[in-house]
């Protein structure tokens, strides 16, 4: 048997090539990058309005390279970790779904030059959008500086702590791709938690001093730049990213960081650090053969979770009880009655929703009403979120649409109706608290209704805008995630008032952004449809 | 050119796909019959090399397809059922895309093969915005991209126009001498004009492997045509073997296969090779359901 073991870099090229190509032609890649040349702006802000991109013990630090670089540079790390995995985490799928991967299956390309092109795509695109980021950073440095341009000191928080963020995201994208269990909307979630956990952990570790083998880990590099922080400024109490500063406290001015050879050596070993998950990600790979695709995807229902799934099912006929009960408000071809249809399915679809709905009421009755709001909404909305976030486009990813289009007001009211479906079935979350927070503070209660309905009309216009579930689930547990870390200092932030109903203007001003969510997906379907 | 040794598919449901296939095939065209549900599409994925089979033997030229893949994958053009498409790709990216991966470089041959299936005015068009007929011959163009001795269509022609499927008849007949061109599909008239041999396939096992004249004259004598009424169609059709039934003045003109006269009255026809599929379908092969005339 003669077996040649050779890769070909052009074959590796050719899938890479292509990838990236699809990828920057998608109209997404032009709103992300858009937002990025405007989240720049943001974060830079000028020092007169109180806010600074680097804040050390609340002294603003000198706008300089060293400095914007620095800051930029850890920003970019964190949102290509967050965002960058749910730009990515379709590339192996996506093939499945055209059906070009059978194609490439036929064809002598092996999984190893498949999987490393996919791989070197990922990471193209990822530098890509840090490269925009960073041009529009430095574009900042050239209108905000207060010192003169050196670009040097700009690339080198750059050149050391993006790198292994850019490798694990790559790699993590595919493994997720390709281990079953990982593969659906459990492993968008697991992601972002797993990311959240590990950038902390190490980052606090290290500030704390911990094992040597830290820096090696440190992926996000947040590590590297509280150090720097501290060689430079003698603290590790920094803010990154337009905080508020003590003008009485003067500025900082922070000298840059110090590369030395055993820095450069760890960033680079954590930049390698990811591909030991190679083999799982080839082991896993199915090549496109249907029988391990099907078997996969069955996987993903199978063993001890299929079992849960299945005692489960039971449970959400206790939901569809109300639902059906509700049958005489209106008439068979109504949108209440095609609403109601649409959340019993959804609850059908989703067994697990049923137990954590009937969890989060048991634990609504029996914690003090004056911690419900801090100690169970959070949660409640985390999982709402996930929840309802494929309410909206599910029905378009299935090829159902244009069935469900024929009947009577569905393609005229589609934005109206998920959205009922999507407060349907969020009613049957929040009820409970908002009931008994009326009882004990009726404003806490406004304020949860309110952010019910920006949550259930955010999930709903971005499901319908972007025909994906991740937008909302990435963009609503990144903003869980500020107001869980702002704990309530930002009233405006707490849109459910976890914190109490501190800010009068909540309610209206997410009620006011929940209109004008609806209203941008209203005219956009009704755009489209006219276009179709 | 082409050797199955008792191949089988058993999926991990336990069902088979495929049970027991043998066939020895030299150039020349294949067609692949049978209901939707037979195998057709297992068996071609098999002999792709996309899916391996559970038990038994698929060589190329004499080269075993589980020990030495690259070998058949080097001169195989595929051609899917579902032929998907980048849609942010010209139709000259996706072909340059895909013949890279097959080794194939120059844009000579990729110009060539736009220019032989008529995409060559709108190559630099994104596919995303092509017909189906057009996905379809930008499909045929990568599966010949590598100026292949295997080419394996699965169902090409479904959800093409007529002019289209005729236009896509001709492309794969001028493939060329030397070659074996394996084409599925579930209607009879895609594959009678260009196949030189076809296969049957039913729930998975093959029951005729021949060409279209033996099968032909395997259905002689056993085509009927007679005219009924209403009333008889009615009470018969769920005994009769109908090939076709056409309403004309004087009643219902049926075609029947069957091994005796069906009906009273019922005279001998020239089988058509959709008669001769019928006939193969229903009286050959193991587990072959037996109809009984009333």
């Amino acid at each position: 048997m003669s077996m040649s073991l050779s890769i070909s870099p052009a074959r590796i090229t050719a899938v890479t090539t292509a990838d990236v190509s699809m990828r920057l032609r998608r109209p997404s890649t032009m709103v992300l990058f858009l937002l990025l040349g405007a989240s720049a702006y943001a974060w830079i802000p000028h020092p007169s309005s109180g806010r600074a991109l680097i804040v050390a013990e609340g002294q603003r630090t000198v706008y300089n390279a060293a400095a914007i670089g620095l800051g930029t540079a850890s920003l970019a790390s964190l949102f290509v970790g967050l965002f960058g995995f749910y730009f990515l985490s379709n590339a192996v799928r996506y093939d499945v779904r055209t059906g070009c991967g059978y194609v490439i299956a036929a064809t002598p390309v092996r999984s190893i030059e498949y999987v490393l092109g996919k791989l070197v795509a990922n990471m193209v695109f990822l530098s890509l959008f840090i490269v925009g980021f960073a041009i529009t950073s430095l574009a900042m440095l050239l209108v905000r500086g207060e010192a003169p341009v050196d670009l040097v000191a700009f690339a080198v928080p750059y050149l050391l702590m993006v790198p292994p963020t850019v490798t694990m995201v790559a790699m993590l994208a595919l493994v997720f791709e390709t281990v079953p269990l990982l593969a659906g909307r459990l492993g968008d979630v697991l992601y972002f938690f797993l990311w959240m956990l590990t950038i902390g952990v190490v980052a606090i570790a290290m500030d704390q001093g911990g094992p040597a083998f830290l820096p090696y880990v440190d992926i996000s590099g947040l590590g590297l730049m509280i150090q720097a922080m501290q060689d430079s400024l003698g603290t590790n109490n920094v803010s990154v990213g337009a905080s508020h500063f003590d003008p009485a406290l003067g500025t900082a001015d922070f000298e840059g960081i110090t590369m030395t050879g055993e820095r450069v050596i760890a960033r680079v070993v954590a930049s390698a650090l990811p591909l030991l998950l190679l083999p799982i990600v080839l082991l896993r790979f199915h090549r496109f053969d249907p029988a391990r695709i099907k078997g996969s995807q069955a996987r993903q229902g199978t063993g001890r979770w299929r079992t849960i799934l299945r005692w489960l099912r039971p449970l959400s006929r206790i939901l569809g009880k109300p639902l059906d009960a509700l049958r005489a408000g209106g008439t068979g071809t109504s949108l209440w009655q095609a609403s109601r249809h649409d959340a019993h399915l959804t609850i059908s679809m989703l067994p697990a929703i049923t137990p954590a709905m009937i969890g989060f009421a048991i634990a609504t009755l029996l914690i003090p009403v004056d911690r419900l709001q801090a100690g169970v909404l959070p949660w409640l909305f985390a999982v709402l979120a996930i929840s309802i976030a494929g309410i909206a486009c599910r029905d378009q990813r299935a090829g159902t649409q244009p069935l469900l289009f024929a009947a009577p007001r569905l393609a005229h009211e589609y934005v109206i109706w998920k959205l009922s479906t999507t407060l349907i079935v969020s009613v049957f979350f929040v009820a409970v608290p908002a009931i008994r927070l009326a009882v004990w503070n009726a404003p806490a209660a406004l304020t949860l209704v309110a952010g019910t309905l920006f949550v259930a009309a955010a999930a709903t216009s971005l499901g319908v805008l972007t025909h994906n579930p991740k937008t909302f689930v990435v963009l609503f547990l990144s903003f869980w995630y500020l107001v869980l870390n702002d704990g309530g200092r930002t009233p405006m932030l707490d849109f459910a008032g976890f914190y109490g109903p501190s800010s009068s203007a909540a309610p209206a001003v997410y009620g006011t952004l929940a209109i004008g969510f609806l209203a941008v997906a209203h005219v956009v379907h009704r755009a489209r449809r006219n276009a179709a | 050119m082409l050797t199955i040794e008792s191949v089988s598919k058993r999926f991990r449901a336990g069902n088979w796909g495929i049970r027991d296939v043998s066939l020895n095939q030299e150039a020349g065209v294949l067609g692949l019959l049978g209901p939707n549900g037979a195998g057709k599409t297992t068996l071609m994925q098999m002999i792709a090399s996309i899916t391996r089979p559970t038990s038994g033997r698929i060589t190329f030229q004499g080269k075993d397809l589980a020990k030495e893949p690259d070998a058949l994958r080097r001169r195989l053009g595929y051609l899917p059922q579902d032929f998907g498409v980048y849609d942010n790709l010209s139709a000259r990216e996706l072909l340059r895309y895909l013949a890279a991966l097959k080794g194939v470089h120059g844009a000579q041959r990729i110009e060539a093969m736009l220019e032989a299936v008529n995409l060559h005015q709108v190559a630099d068009r994104l596919v995303g915005g092509f017909s189906g007929g057009m996905r379809q011959r930008l499909g045929i163009a990568q599966a010949l991209i590598n100026d292949p001795d295997l080419v394996i269509v699965d169902e090409p022609t479904a959800g093409l126009d007529p002019e289209e499927r005729v236009r896509f008849r001709n492309v794969l007949s001028e493939i060329g001498f030397g070659k074996l061109v394996i084409l599925s599909t579930h209607i009879v008239s895609d594959i009678e004009s260009i196949a030189t041999h076809i296969a049957i396939l039913r729930q998975g096992q093959l029951i005729a492997l021949d060409t279209p004249e033996a099968l032909l004259d395997k259905a002689c004598g056993k085509v009927w045509q007679v005219v009924v009424t209403s009333d008889v169609l009615a009470a018969q059709r769920d005994t009769l073997n109908i090939s076709s039934a056409v309403r004309k003045a004087d009643g219902i003109h049926l075609r029947v296969v069957h091994p005796e006269t069906p009906l009273a009255g019922a005279v001998a026809a020239e089988p058509t090779l959709e008669d001769a599929y019928l006939h193969a379908m229903s009286f050959e092969g193991p587990g072959a359901p037996v109809r009984q005339t009333s």
